[in-house]
């Protein structure tokens, strides 16, 4: 579950805000998309969730956790448990494999052994299996993406936030990751995807416009 | 042998005595008791003179001679009317060499001209009687010290004039009869021994500053501290045909390598070190065939010469004291021959003279001065080895190099004194200190070069890949691939042409103090040339595929810290190679000093070239180290900025601040260490090589390396933190 309580988002670099009074209830296993053109808040709105925001006002409320109230250290603990993010780069990292990469997030904390079973599974999953040992630059664009949802699977969120996910895919590929995220749905994660594309937009339960103008009138409603 | 200078030979001929001499005090004011004993002492330790001293009665009467008369020790020398109280001073013994006069002059700039003088013509009728069968003239060191003084106790008696009179009465004496006329006078002591002593006083003369070697000038003692001239003494040289060679002493030498030595006996009380041997004879015992006497025509110093005469060949005027070791207390040598202190020479004759008192081959050594040299060089070297090959080719010669010798100190344990400190002339000590220095210089020279250039290289490399996203955007808005390159070289050539004008306009500044050669200035103007090529070479013919991908397929490395450093391996290994080079040095530069200090650091000029060194030494580890700290940061903060996005997405899927860190730390330690180690390693090796191993040199290395370890491992510390909070 994820409540927004007056949300207000202002970067020192802007004037006007760039999410302002925004008040939204997102039920656990829920899929949201956000649409609206370049700029008008949709990434400011993922971060705002997955608090990587130090200039958010208002109560950003997960899992009945006020994020906002946390200090820094413990809210990046708390993301880390319940939130991953695929980004539109896949920002995958050169030196790993597949395998490697997958498991990144989880070998600062957790026992290897361990976490290799998860990612393996997870490979499983996404269908690379033939790719385990494989580096990013031998993989597709749609393999780098899918690399990068199961390495945001790795931690087992219970929110899954996409920024663009499919933003540097053709149609084929697409299809593949939005096939993915309904798998991924069908597992009872909440989903919140911001895309440009209508396709993809439209898989979600929900779809959240952002209008420039919306946002500058604070009427930003679900 | 044209290019020989100088060829000064020298004599050793050993210890001779000073003259027969006394010493007189004045008549005190009542009738006394005087006893005098004479010490010697070595610095630490006084010692009494046996068979010297004795005792002396003043007697008061009125109107006779002085107004008093008197009972002298029997025995202790020569007795007569109106004698004041006069004592015999122990015989002293000095060092004395035949030299060449002219060249000697010529060789240590000591003037000696007095040993042209004449023998005093009222001194040689004196002791003509003798029939001596050769009259040698000797100049004595006006400066040398001899350690004697007399110690006298002075008693009041309680005794007047008209006792006086009554004992003379007792004695078949007339008034004005001298007691030494009476037959009783040898018994007479023991009369007087019973007169009451009213009061007792201790007086210490210090007589080093009145006695000369082998010159009299008679002296009286005042009772207030002070010396005059005396015309009642006795002297005589009747002594100077006598004296003792000496052997060297045999020293013990320890596994700490000090020197021990043992008292091996003692001469009238005083401690004796060395064998010593007796030669020619006393006129006193043998009126008839006197081979020679001693007749002291003039005075030499050294004293303005003690600092050109550093390097004095085999130490004949070296006077640098002797000190104890635990105190510093200055040591010297006592009065009798067969001291453990090498003593100066204080007696200088002709080498005609020397030859006949010798005999056969007189000449202990010929010291050469080499003609043309000036100051410690190559050439100075060549031309001291022709000298040594021509002489070699004569034949008979022990052939010794004293270029660059100075006095060394030493420390020797010497029984009954304890520790001290004694210098001896050491040779040869600039030839080890320019070879070692010579090598030295052309290694660290060029490791510096290396540095210098894989610093530029590095520098050089970090640019270009952190310039990676201007390149992209340059490209993105339609610049072409040429236009870049020569944009980025244009960017780089003005900053070489500004820290050359810099760089130079500081050696020109130099230069116009005669700081650096005119060389200096074309070196530099060459390196800053070769230094444009550097960056022509990197942006023109350096791919920009900074990651080795390809290679780095199927390597497998557990650890994300060691995948890490092997990917960015093309990065790493110039500041790798570069601090390497910059531990060597830092090892190899003080592990050079500690060795040369070592084996040349106990001489004197020894210290004075490794001091003049020491400061170059320090401003190439001033330079290292500011490189080393360069190369640190720079390699550091632009590897973390060329990742960038590597920190941000590893913070963004979950890790910590903290667990960035670790990584960060774990993969500079991974590459910097193991350099730290390497550049070690290689330092022991050719420092093993070059110079001598030692577990000392390994020691110090390793403290070196642990040291620039710990330092740089903070410094990292610091720098990741700072940058990721940037970040």
């Amino acid at each position: 579950m994820i409540l927004l309580k007056n949300i207000n988002v202002t970067y020192p670099s802007l004037e006007k805000p760039i999410l302002k009074n925004i008040n939204l209830h997102i039920k656990t296993g829920e899929w949201v998309s956000l649409v609206g053109p370049s700029g008008s808040g949709k990434t400011s709105f993922l971060k705002v969730i997955s608090g990587k925001l130090d200039t958010v006002e208002g109560n950003v409320i997960i899992h009945e956790t006020d994020i906002n109230g946390l200090s820094a250290h413990k809210r990046h603990e708390f993301i880390r448990r319940h939130v991953s993010t695929v980004y539109q780069q896949f920002r995958l990292l050169p030196q790993f494999s597949v395998l490697e990469n997958i498991m990144l997030p989880l070998i600062p904390h957790e026992n290897k052994k361990r976490i290799q079973s998860r990612a393996r599974e997870l490979i499983d999953e996404v269908g690379l299996t033939h790719r385990v040992t494989h580096f990013p630059h031998q993989l597709s664009g749609g393999e780098q993406q899918r690399v990068a949802f199961a390495r945001a699977l790795i931690t087992d969120p219970s929110i899954l936030l996409c920024d663009e996910p499919t933003g540097n895919l053709d149609t084929n590929n697409r299809d593949i990751i939005l096939e993915l995220l309904t798998q991924i749905h069908k597992k009872g994660k909440t989903i919140i995807l911001a895309t440009h594309d209508e396709i993809v937009a439209k898989k979600g339960k929900n779809i959240l416009t952002f209008h420039e103008e919306d946002v500058h009138k604070g009427e930003v409603v679900l | 042998m044209s290019s020989v200078e100088i060829a000064a030979p020298i004599a050793s001929l050993g210890y001779f005595t000073g003259e027969n001499k006394t010493f007189t005090l004045a008549y005190p004011h009542t009738s006394s008791y005087i006893e005098t004993e004479f010490n010697t002492t070595d610095g630490v330790n006084e010692y009494t003179i046996r068979d010297e001293g004795g005792y002396f009665y003043v007697l008061e009467q009125e109107g006779y001679l002085e107004g008093f008369d008197f009972y002298k020790e029997p025995g202790h020398g020569y007795i007569g009317e109106g004698m004041k109280p006069e004592f015999g001073i122990p015989l002293t013994y000095h060092l004395t060499v035949g030299v060449d006069q002219e060249e000697e002059e010529k060789l240590t700039g000591i003037d000696l001209s007095a040993l042209k003088n004449p023998i005093p013509a009222q001194l040689e009728w004196s002791y003509s009687q003798y029939g001596a069968k050769r009259n040698i003239p000797i100049i004595y060191l006006s400066d040398s010290f001899v350690s004697l003084r007399a110690e006298t106790s002075l008693s009041e008696l309680d005794w007047g004039s008209e006792q006086t009179i009554q004992l003379k009465e007792e004695l078949d004496l007339q008034d004005n009869e001298a007691f030494f006329f009476s037959e009783k006078y040898e018994t007479l002591g023991d009369r007087l021994s019973k007169i009451e002593r009213l009061n007792t006083e201790g007086i210490k003369i210090f007589l080093s500053d009145q006695i000369k070697p082998f010159y009299y000038e008679p002296f009286s003692y005042n009772y207030d501290g002070t010396f005059s001239g005396e015309e009642n003494y006795s002297f005589g040289i009747s002594e100077t045909p006598i004296f003792y060679r000496t052997k060297p002493i045999d020293y013990t030498i320890r596994k700490d390598q000090t020197l021990e030595v043992k008292q091996i006996g003692q001469d009238s009380g005083v401690p004796v070190y060395r064998e010593i041997e007796k030669q020619g004879v006393s006129v006193r015992e043998k009126r008839e065939d006197i081979p020679f006497l001693l007749y002291p025509v003039g005075t030499f110093t050294t004293k303005s010469h003690q600092e050109s005469l550093a390097a004095s060949p085999l130490g004949i005027y070296q006077q640098a004291p002797t000190t104890k070791l635990d105190d510093g207390t200055t040591l010297h040598e006592t009065i009798t021959p067969g001291s453990f202190i090498s003593s100066p020479a204080h007696g200088i004759v002709s080498l005609e003279d020397a030859a006949y008192i010798k005999g056969d081959a007189p000449i202990d050594a010929i010291r050469l001065r080499v003609d043309g040299i000036n100051s410690y060089n190559e050439e100075a070297i060549r031309k001291i080895n022709d000298v040594i090959l021509d002489i070699s080719e004569i034949g008979g010669f022990d052939i010794v190099v004293v270029a660059g010798a100075s006095p060394s100190p030493v420390i020797m344990d010497v029984e009954g004194v304890g520790e001290v400190e004694q210098s001896w002339t050491s040779l040869g000590a600039a030839a080890t200190i320019s070879e070692g220095w010579n090598t030295t210089n052309l290694l660290i020279s060029s490791v510096f070069l290396m540095i210098s250039i894989v610093y530029i290289v590095n520098h050089a490399m970090f640019r270009k890949y952190t310039k990676k996203n201007e390149t992209k955007l340059l490209s993105d808005i339609g610049w072409k691939v040429r236009h870049i390159k020569q944009f980025h070289l244009i960017e780089n050539y003005l900053l070489i042409i500004f820290s050359g004008i810099l760089g130079g306009l500081i050696l020109f500044i130099l230069y116009l103090f005669n700081l650096v050669s005119s060389i200096t200035l074309v070196i530099y103007l060459i390196i800053v040339l070769l230094t444009f090529l550097i960056p022509f070479l990197i942006i023109v013919l350096v791919k920009n595929k900074l990651r080795s991908t390809n290679r780095f397929n199927g390597v497998k490395f557990k650890k994300v810290w060691l995948k890490n450093v092997l990917f960015y391996k093309k990065l790493i290994i110039l500041c790798f190679l570069q601090l390497i080079f910059v531990t060597f040095l830092f090892n190899f530069v003080p592990a050079n000093l500690f060795v040369t200090n070592q084996s040349t650091g106990d001489t004197n000029l020894g210290v004075f070239i490794n001091d003049l060194i020491l400061i170059l030494i320090l401003v190439i580890l001033v330079a290292t180290l500011y490189i080393a700290t360069t190369t640190i940061i720079d390699s550091i903060s632009s590897f973390l900025f060329i990742r960038k996005e590597e920190i941000l997405t590893l913070r963004d899927i979950g890790w910590r601040v903290k667990d960035i860190h670790n990584t960060f730390m774990k993969e500079s330690i991974a590459w910097i260490i193991p350099s730290f180690i390497i550049g070690m390693a290689i330092s022991i090796i050719i420092s093993s090589t070059v110079l001598t191993f030692t577990v000392e040199l390994v020691f110090l290395s390793i403290c070196i390396t642990l040291l620039l370890s710990i330092g740089s491992m903070i410094l990292v510390y610091n720098l990741i933190k700072r940058t990721l909070k940037k970040i």
